[in-house]
């Protein structure tokens, strides 16, 4: 082992030195808001309204042709075929 | 030893369900609405309400390729990889490999870590509590048990490695619908961690030696392999990865080679 | 004391319970939507502080001829622990063959096989939670040719082999009436009244895609006439169930569904009522 069990203890000893202080570290963190947060077992208990008896494996295929979201607005060489 | 009858049933009816098997149309009562179509109503609802749950995971993804396609993404997966829990937050983890080997993704390269990002996101809102502990925890141990021990981080926590800048993907795509942002691929890629912080989903960039030291502690190697492993891949300042360890709620204790001593922290042994 | 009536929480109205602490009976959850971390089981926490609360497991899939998952018997049982639920219910289906989980409750052939598998099932989950469960009618969508008995003698026969209580459907017992033509007052009359620990009140759809119409039970509209009526019955059958109003789709502000609960609440006092006076109806009585 290269890195020596002294280096590891006395960097532990300067973290803890550090612990309490402003960290600037915080900034560089963001959350992700508006996200769902939960509830998905609710479908489980009643059954979806479009359940239906129709059958809907007909349009097996049809989509697979074109992604139509914001995928439009990614753009850059390395989507070039072939790069 | 030989299978019943409501053992044989239900393997038809999920059969039926999966893969539009007919055999379990035999078993029903063939009134009014024929059989097929009643048991249609259930295979719609499957396909239907876990597509639904996997928009919520992936919402994302489904706001790149929209909606319908998204759908399809979703059957093809759903039929391939059933849940394999009743808990539907945890429904998923699959579901970026098939984005990257399915033909329909192929001009999308970044498709299936955005995935991978989302998914991360989802486990970061519901993964396990777990409470952390802080550096003094580590400051109990000799200067060589400190070096051999592994530690355990926050089961919250993933860590993603990306060629596409997944953070700018995510921020554009989180707007108001018809207000997405355009992202310039090219761009470059970036390391991540995501994991939850104060009850909420967060991610950092990492640089590449700080995603090395959290990547080998993650695989389970000791604290001297993991600070061996992040000097090998670029500058590295132990005390400032040690105290954003702790200070980011990381770090909960140490794994089972040195459960004698994770007793002495807390006694929360992952 | 009549019972006060329930609505189920859902993650939408998280925020809103927090801050008008809606004035309702009790609350109910789907265990398996509070079996990780996180902001989930903080609200929950919270919403137990000021509320009795119900776990309706969604998952545990009793008809399962498999036997239950311990894994996931484990975990609710966990959950059971750290709330104390005041009731704890599941539903008369399954849901998983070979670990793979079909999302749905879905039905069961009434034989006696299956009565054993339930039983079975039942009393496991029992001993596991240390306590008595309620099982749930289903909607229903179809039949099996197999079955040897109706639904309501099915439920209680397994009252008597596992000592279980019954979650009585009355939106389900309507739903399944209309599917496969019953009478469902029949069907609520049939049930061991002593076993019937809580009700459950909710909307639900017709589809007519094939010129049949066939109701689904989609929780996404208020409570229809049919089910109130319906309802009624139960509560003069059952007094000391308490009720529950579900929302799952289509889920409206909070403010409805407290309503809807207190709905339930006036109803329910007004058979008590007609229920008194029925024996000397010339000293009609308000209570």
């Amino acid at each position: 082992m290269k890195t020596n069990a002294v280096m590891i203890a006395s960097a532990l000893a300067a973290a803890l030195a550090l612990a309490g202080t402003a960290s600037a570290q915080e900034a560089k963190t963001e959350k992700c808001y508006g996200i769902v947060k939960a509830g998905k077992n609710d479908c489980q208990t009643a059954t979806s309204s479009c359940a239906g008896t129709a059958k809907r494996d007909g349009q097996k295929d049809a989509w697979l042709a074109v992604p139509a979201g914001t995928c439009a607005k990614i753009v850059g060489a390395s989507l070039t075929p072939g790069k | 030893m030989s299978q019943g009858t409501l053992a044989r049933i239900q393997d038809e009816f999920a059969r039926a369900l999966l893969f539009g098997d007919e055999a379990a149309a035999a078993r029903l009562v063939d009134d009014g609405l024929p059989a097929a179509a009643r048991l249609q109503i259930h295979r719609n609802h499957l396909f239907h309400s876990l597509t639904q749950a996997l928009m919520q995971t992936f919402a994302t993804v489904e706001r790149l390729v929209g909606e319908r396609f998204f759908a399809g993404l979703a059957r093809a997966y759903i039929a391939e990889q059933p849940p394999r829990s009743p808990c539907l937050f945890e429904y998923g983890e699959g579901f970026a490999d098939l984005i990257a080997r399915h033909p329909a993704c192929a001009a999308l390269p970044y498709l299936a870590d955005v995935a991978r990002f989302d998914f991360a996101v989802n486990l970061a809102w519901n993964a396990p509590d777990r409470p952390a502990i802080g550096l003094d925890g580590l400051a109990r141990l000799d200067a060589e048990s400190l070096a051999g021990a592994r530690l355990a981080l926050t089961p919250s926590l993933s860590l993603l490695h990306s060629d596409y800048p997944l953070a700018a993907i995510w921020r554009a795509n989180h707007r108001p619908r018809g207000e997405e942002e355009g992202v310039d691929l090219d761009a470059g890629g970036g390391r991540f961690m995501i994991w939850r912080l104060e009850g909420e989903a967060a991610w950092r960039e990492l640089a590449p030696a700080d995603f090395a030291f959290l990547q080998s502690l993650a695989d389970g190697h000791c604290l001297g392999e993991a600070a061996e492993a992040a000097g090998a891949s670029g500058p590295f300042d132990l005390a400032a990865a040690l105290s954003l360890l702790a200070g980011q709620g990381i770090l909960i204790g140490f794994r089972n080679a040195v459960a004698r001593m994770s007793s002495v922290i807390n006694g929360d042994v992952s | 004391m009549l019972p006060r009536a329930g609505i189920g929480l859902r993650a939408v109205h998280h925020e809103a319970v927090a801050e008008t602490r809606p004035d309702i009976g009790w609350f109910e959850i789907h265990a398996e939507n509070y079996l990780g971390g996180g902001s989930p089981v903080q609200t929950l926490d919270a919403v137990r502080r000021d509320y009795p609360v119900a776990l309706h497991g969604v998952g545990l899939s009793l008809g399962s001829a498999q036997g239950l998952d311990d894994g996931h018997l484990d975990r609710v049982a966990a959950l059971a622990e750290r709330i104390e639920p005041f009731l704890v219910s599941e539903h008369l289906s399954w849901s998983v063959v070979d670990g793979r989980y079909l999302n749905d409750l879905l039905p069961l052939p009434y034989t006696r096989e299956t009565l054993d598998i339930v039983a079975a099932n039942v009393g496991r989950l029992q001993d596991r939670l240390k306590r008595r469960i309620l099982v749930e009618n289903p909607s229903t969508y179809l039949r099996f040719r197999a079955s040897e008995m109706t639904e309501w003698e099915f439920l209680r026969a397994l009252v008597r082999r596992s000592g279980c209580g019954l979650l009585c459907d009355v939106n389900n017992i309507h739903v399944s009436a209309c599917n496969h033509g019953f009478d469902a007052s029949a069907y609520l009359a049939a049930l061991p009244a002593e076993a019937v620990g809580e009700l459950h009140l909710a909307g639900h759809a017709v589809n007519e895609a094939d010129g049949i119409a066939i109701l689904i039970d989609d929780h996404g509209s208020p409570v229809g006439d049919a089910v109130w009526r319906l309802f009624d019955r139960a509560v003069a059958l059952f007094p000391s169930a308490p009720a529950l109003v579900e929302w799952d789709s289509n889920i409206p502000p909070l403010e409805r569904l407290v309503a809807e609960a207190w709905e339930a609440d006036r109803r329910r006092a007004q058979t008590a009522r007609a229920l008194r006076s029925e024996p000397v109806p010339t000293r009609a009585r308000v209570a």
